[in-house]
Order: structure tokens, then C-alpha cells, then sequence
């Protein structure tokens, strides 16, 4: 009977506790977001009521998700604001950047065959003076590289076959990252699975999860191509391989933002689908897959734990995977926000309050003064690569240059 | 992921017990439904509680914002529990569980239509069959529901069908028979 007068997101549980607002990266660098509380259960009575009470500081919401953990009533805060972004939002001041922000799939493919040229252009200062001005990305802002091959290219040619020797596989969502602009995590991927004994497959089809496209408005494109990962994903799973990831974004966003966001079915793949890292930990725990480490591999560690990753929980499995590697010396961080969330610190007019909210754990990484930050966030790398200038692992490529 | 215990409950309880058995060597994990207690309470940030900051300096495994949805029993109901499950999807297996989910405000507790139920390992609760008896009509006078509590044994463990469980503790709030209206 009560059942039916609760919201599918839960907002009715909220007991006004305020530690969604104690953890909220954006509240304490920002004074103009409302907080988690107010933004999602509290005014989601009055949207309720009328749209008009839409607050359009909503758009300072980073998506990382801590109120939800936070939370010990089990409202879905983060879920409250970004529905309500999709369905009340005014119109971006910057459509084309958003749209080009967020289609990484489109200007991935666009920018690789001329990878070199556009390796070289974008970092240019009258280029980055332009791209401020007239599009509204902060110049201050550091793009990834793109690669002249693609990933899947590269797997095309060199790895398929040899794939088909292994009696057991696993499917591979690389996500964008991996595709366009840094192939060699992909590669250190395949390179572990078959350490593991695990050949690799690829999805019948892949697009882009879609994280960036809910983040920037558009609900529809983002469902079409959740669509198509939804479809492959279930055929890996109906031919009884676990679908595997190495961002962690792209893993929450499939397995649990398909759902409650975009409304879509997810019971064809969701418990197969999981981090590399975590895969690992299990079939390494229950003694199916054994790791040869090499015996000179010394390297000293810090782990970040990405807001996204903390929203899954799977944190603890890479960080006893690491502890696995003699010679690793690991420090794990504090959590906390690095503030570049995706697209929105690319933008000029939130990248002051991205580095604000990030510098707490820049100091914190310079104080441990590692050789190298891991983390599964591929946004988290450029931010913390451009704001302290220590390079930031993939745990899976930790793991690569570890494995005999 | 294999411990020696797994504390359910990230309370003052919770967090006591799991800072307990770590300074005793044991490899705990620590699930909260939310934040655990040094985040919760910031004036309890002086000593004595200091030592709560450090769940994770003492090596604690914490999952925060995760709660036990399942619960992997042994070939019969009275055997020890093997595993739990998380809502996150993570398997934890332990020599013993610790139960310190609190009263009915966090929800260790739950009243329905049916009675009072303790949701995570459904041990026994302690509490009168009469419904009026739940209660004094009195709103500042001791309230009984406030005592109400999962059954134990000598030792600590919780009663299920009025037998104890070999491998599952309880403390804190969730005990039966504390009062600690006036407090």
C-alpha cells in the first residue's frame, strides 16, 4: 500500500539530515549552488508542483554522485537533479560547444585520421584564444591527445586472431577514451586478459555511453546510442561472456544510469557487466586466474577513488588488486572531488570553480609525491595530469607493466 | 572479498566494534548505509572519539553507501552465514558478522502491519504481541517501542526461530531491552 505513494527516486525518504550538503564538492567552492538537499529532494516538491520553480543554479550540479552515498535514507539525490535538468533546463548559451563537448563518438572519428595535426593545432595559444572567445572553453584547459589509430583498428590488425586461441573470453567496452585518444590502455587491457588466460572480444557494436550527453541535455541521442550498447551488451551476455570496462564513469552510467535516468531495461546484462579490476579480484580470489608478477617492478603509488567509482563501491578490489603487486608501495588518497566532471571544466564559465574544488586533493597528491596517480577516470586523469603534472594510470595499465 | 568480520552498521556501535577487532589484528570491513560516524557527527570530532577519524588508518575496509541486501546461509537456516551480498553487488565473507544496524531510525529495525522485523539476517525481536502495549499514550513518557530489540544469547549472538546463530553478533541500539529515553 505504501509502495505506491513513493517516487521511483525516493525523494519522500529525505529526513532533512543535511550530509548530501556536508559532502557536496560544488557547495563549499561555490555559494551559488543550493546544495544537494535543497537542489534535488527539497525543491523537487515545488517542480512538482510547477516548473517555473526550476532554480537555474541546478547547472552547477558536478553529477559525482557523493550526496548519494551520503545519504542513509537511500534518496537519489544526483538522479532528483540531473532528471531535472533533462526535463526543465533553458537552452545552453553554447550549443555548438556543448554538442561538440559531448559527442565524443562524432569528433573521436572526425579527429583521428588528422591526430597529428590536431595534436599540434589545439594546444596553440591563439587556437585555445579562439576556442575561449567564441565557443566558451576555457583556454586555461589542456585536451587530450588523439591518437592516429584507433583502437579498434589497432585490434583489428594485430590482436583479433590470436584472441581465438583462448578457450574462455571476456567482451571488451572500451569507451571512447580508450578508442580515440589513448589506445594503450585498451591494448595494456588485452594484454592482462590473456596474462589471465582470457581471450578478448569486442562488442558487435559500441557507442559512446552517453555519460556526456545526459550531462549537456541531450536525452535523446543519449538513449538511442544507449539502445545499441544495450543490444550488444546482452548478446555478449547471452553467449555467456562478462562484459568488461576500465572507466568507471562509462560502468555506472550502463549499469545503473540506463536505468534510472534514462528509463531504459537493464536486467538483460547489468550483473554481468563489470570493471576490469573487479572481475579480476574475484576470478583471482576464487582461484580461477592466477597472475605471474615480474619481480623488478617497483613503483610508488597513490590511488584517487573517482566520485563515480565511489558511487559503484568496487574501490576496495582495485586497491587490494594493487596491493597483490610486490613492489608496489600504495597510498590511498582521501576521497575527494577532483572537480573537472567530464565536460563541465572544459567550460569557461564553470573552470574556476572546477580548480577550486579540485585543489583539496592536488595538494593531497602532492604531499604523497607519487610516481604515478592511479585512478579508472579518464576525466580524472587530464584534470590531475593538467593541474599537478604527475601522470595518472589505468590500474589495468599498473597491472600490464607488472604481469611477466 | 574474505575478512574476519564484517560490521553492519556505521554508527557509534558500528564503528567501535570494527575499530575494536582491527586493534585486535583482524581484517574488518565496516558497510554504512550512508556516511560512517566521524562524518556524521563533527562535534564528536575531539577526543575521546578521535580515534574514529581513523577507520581507514586502522585498515579498515569501508564501503559507504552500501547496505546488506542478501544474505548466503549455510545447507540448513540454523547453520552459520556464509556470505553476505551488498546492494553495490560485492560478496563478503567472514568467520563472523556483526549486526549494529540501530533501531528504527536507521531502519535495524522495521514496524509494519505484520509486527516488528530485523530486515538484514531476520533474527528474532523482542517485543508484545499487543499493539497498544507498543506505546504510551503519555508523549514524554518513556515510550516502550524504545526498548524493543533482536534476541540474544549469552555470548552476543542473535536468535533465529529461538536458536542462536553460530557466527552473527549484535550490538548497540539493536540489542533488546536498553532503554535510553531521559538519556
Amino acid at each position: 500500500m505504501q509502495d505506491a505513494n513513493i517516487s521511483k527516486l525516493n525523494f519522500e525518504a529525505c529526513q532533512k539530515c543535511s550530509l548530501c550538503n556536508e559532502v557536496c564538492p560544488m557547495m563549499a567552492a561555490n555559494p551559488l549552488y543550493p546544495g544537494p538537499k535543497k537542489a534535488g529532494p527539497d525543491q523537487e516538491r515545488y517542480r512538482l508542483k510547477d516548473p517555473e520553480f526550476y532554480d537555474y543554479a541546478l547547472k552547477y550540479c558536478l553529477g559525482c554522485k557523493r550526496c548519494e552515498v551520503a545519504c542513509p535514507s537511500g534518496v537519489q539525490v544526483a538522479d532528483l537533479i540531473q532528471k531535472a535538468r533533462l526535463e526543465y533546463a533553458p537552452a545552453s548559451k553554447h550549443p555548438l560547444r556543448d554538442a561538440m563537448l559531448a559527442n565524443t563518438d562524432f569528433v573521436g572519428t572526425l579527429a583521428s585520421p588528422f591526430a597529428p595535426i590536431v595534436n599540434e593545432v589545439l594546444p596553440l595559444k591563439p587556437v585555445k584564444a579562439v576556442l575561449d572567445g567564441a565557443f566558451g572553453i576555457d583556454a586555461h584547459r589542456t585536451f587530450p591527445k588523439y591518437s592516429a589509430e584507433k583502437f579498434t583498428t589497432w585490434f583489428a590488425r594485430h590482436a583479433k586472431k590470436a584472441q581465438e586461441g583462448f578457450d574462455s573470453h571476456v567482451s571488451y567496452f572500451h569507451g571512447c577514451y580508450a578508442n580515440y585518444n589513448y589506445p594503450q590502455l585498451a591494448k595494456d587491457f588485452v594484454k592482462v586478459m590473456n596474462a589471465a588466460g582470457y581471450g578478448v572480444h569486442l562488442l558487435e557494436k559500441e557507442r559512446c555511453c552517453g555519460v556526456a550527453l545526459v550531462a549537456n541535455g541531450f536525452e535523446k541521442q543519449a538513449r538511442r546510442q544507449a539502445k545499441v550498447n544495450i543490444a550488444s551488451m546482452g548478446k555478449a551476455v547471452s553467449k555467456g561472456e562478462p562484459v568488461l570496462t576500465t572507466s568507471s564513469s562509462c560502468t555506472l552510467m550502463m549499469g545503473r544510469e540506463y536505468g534510472e535516468v534514462l528509463g531504459l531495461p537493464t536486467e538483460g546484462y547489468r550483473d554481468s557487466l563489470s570493471l576490469a579490476c573487479k572481475w579480476l579480484y574475484e576470478k583471482i580470489e576464487s582461484g580461477e586466474v592466477k597472475l605471474k608478477f615480474r619481480k623488478d617492478f617497483r613503483m610508488k603509488l597513490s590511488y584517487h577513488t573517482a566520485c563515480h567509482m565511489q558511487r559503484l563501491g568496487w574501490q576496495n578490489y582495485t586497491i587490494e588488486l594493487l596491493r597483490m603487486i610486490p613492489g608496489v608501495q600504495l597510498t590511498v588518497l582521501d576521497q575527494n572531488c577532483c572537480g573537472i566532471s567530464g565536460t563541465f571544466g572544459f567550460k569557461k564559465e564553470y573552470y574556476p570553480y572546477s580548480q577550486k574544488v579540485g585543489s583539496v586533493l592536488f595538494e593531497d597528491i602532492r604531499t604523497s609525491n607519487p610516481q604515478a596517480v592511479v585512478t579508472e577516470c579518464e576525466t580524472c586523469k587530464w584534470q590531475i595530469e593538467m593541474s599537478t603534472g604527475i601522470p595518472v594510470l589505468n590500474p589495468i595499465s599498473v597491472l600490464a607493466a607488472a604481469v611477466e | 572479498m574474505r575478512y574476519d568480520a564484517v560490521v553492519i552498521g556505521g554508527g557509534r556501535s558500528g564503528c567501535a566494534e570494527a575499530l575494536r577487532r582491527a586493534s585486535d589484528g583482524q581484517k574488518v570491513c565496516l558497510v554504512a548505509a550512508g556516511l560512517t560516524l566521524h562524518s556524521l557527527e563533527p562535534e564528536l570530532k575531539g577526543k575521546p572519539y578521535s580515534e574514529l577519524h581513523n577507520l581507514t588508518k586502522a585498515g579498515i575496509a569501508v564501503l559507504r553507501g552500501d547496505i546488506v541486501e542478501e544474505v548466503l546461509w549455510g545447507a540448513t537456516a540454523s547453520d552459520p552465514v556464509r556470505a553476505v551480498k551488498t546492494a553495490n553487488g560485492i560478496t563478503l565473507e567472514a568467520a563472523e558478522y556483526v549486526l549494529a544496524t540501530g533501531r528504527f531510525f536507521s531502519r535495524g529495525l522495521v514496524a509494519d502491519m505484520e509486527g516488528v522485523r530485523e530486515p538484514v539476517f531476520g533474527a528474532d525481536v523482542d517485543f508484545p504481541e499487543d499493539r497498544s502495549k507498543w506505546f504510551d499514550p503519555d508523549f514524554f513518557a518513556p515510550q516502550p517501542f524504545e526498548s524493543f530489540g533482536v534476541k540474544t544469547d549469552k555470548a552476543g549472538r542473535i536468535l533465529k526461530g529461538g536458536k542462536p546463530v553460530e557466527n552473527v553478533f549484535a550490538v548497540g541500539k539493536i540489542l533488546g531491552g536498553k532503554h535510553d529515553a531521559g538519556r
